[in-house]
């Protein structure tokens, strides 16, 4: 799956838990999940625990630390996906 | 340094499955989880946890400056009804929580004796609230206070350019709002 694609995969997992639509409509690599997206800090497992389920791929609590950012959450499916 | 979190459980019930496959093993250590299933409201304990873990995260944005998510890194326990205890990074930060069928909110510093200003409204008026108090505090108009974030989303409040009050902690959830400060 390339960069493009799994940014569509992504953003259909996050659609649910966001709040503010306009950030999501104009999302890139750069947009922060909390920051940004405004999802609440108790949905942010909802979306890794989302994204082990599609990729099937397990996020360890390192990688889960750092997923607070699309960039991010890309490069550790990417990573997850080659292993 | 201070922390709170209010939780609306309403939304909270509405947003997240605590039951989920998963939810309770990336956010509860083995300890915490335990005292979930052996709660007699498993609801209630699962996100009075989740509110000191937040409130405990706060200090640790204020002294880290970092973010992250990393919740398995707190661990708490209540130590009686209301307080509890967060541990993290070889610290210990003392909570007081309060409960009731619409919200929980945890204010969590360093000690235990600290005096703690705390208030809950509407997440719409919240900030207005805060600067009133401020103002009752220094003397200050509330319309002349600024409130600057870090680049952490850590508050703190001016006047014409002088720190007014930075040990202050400010949470939203649902239909509520909610800030504490260290009175100093």
């Amino acid at each position: 799956m390339n960069r493009e694609a799994l940014i569509t995969t992504l953003k259909k997992i996050v659609k649910p838990y966001i709040q503010d639509e306009e950030a999501f409509a104009n999302l890139t690599e750069d947009t922060d999940f909390i920051n940004d997206l405004k999802i609440n800090s108790a949905n942010l497992v909802d979306v890794v625990l989302d994204v082990e389920d599609e990729f099937d791929i397990e996020i360890d609590n390192d990688s889960m630390e750092q997923m607070l950012s699309v960039k991010v959450a890309l490069d550790i499916i990417e990573s997850k996906l080659s292993q | 340094m201070i922390g709170n979190d209010v939780i609306d459980l309403k939304l909270a019930e509405k947003e997240s499955d605590w039951t989920r496959r998963g939810f309770l093993k990336k956010q509860f250590t083995k300890k915490e989880q335990k005292s979930i299933y052996e709660s007699k409201d498993p609801f209630t304990l699962v996100w009075a946890l989740w509110s000191l873990k937040e409130a405990a995260y706060k200090i640790w944005v204020q002294q880290s400056k970092k973010r992250a998510f990393n919740p398995l890194n707190f661990e708490c326990k209540f130590t009686s009804e209301d307080q509890g205890i967060v541990c993290f990074e070889s610290q210990k930060v003392h909570t007081n929580t309060h409960f009731n069928e619409f919200f929980i909110h945890t204010v969590a510093c360093f000690d235990k004796e600290a005096e703690v200003y705390s208030e809950i409204g509407s997440p719409q008026t919240i900030d207005q609230r805060l600067k009133k108090q401020i103002e009752s505090k220094t003397g200050v108009p509330a319309s002349e206070i600024e409130q600057r974030k870090s680049e952490f989303g850590v508050p703190s409040y001016y006047h014409q350019g002088s720190l007014l009050v930075s040990a202050c902690s400010m949470s939203h959830h649902g239909n509520y709002g909610a800030f504490c400060f260290l009175e100093e």
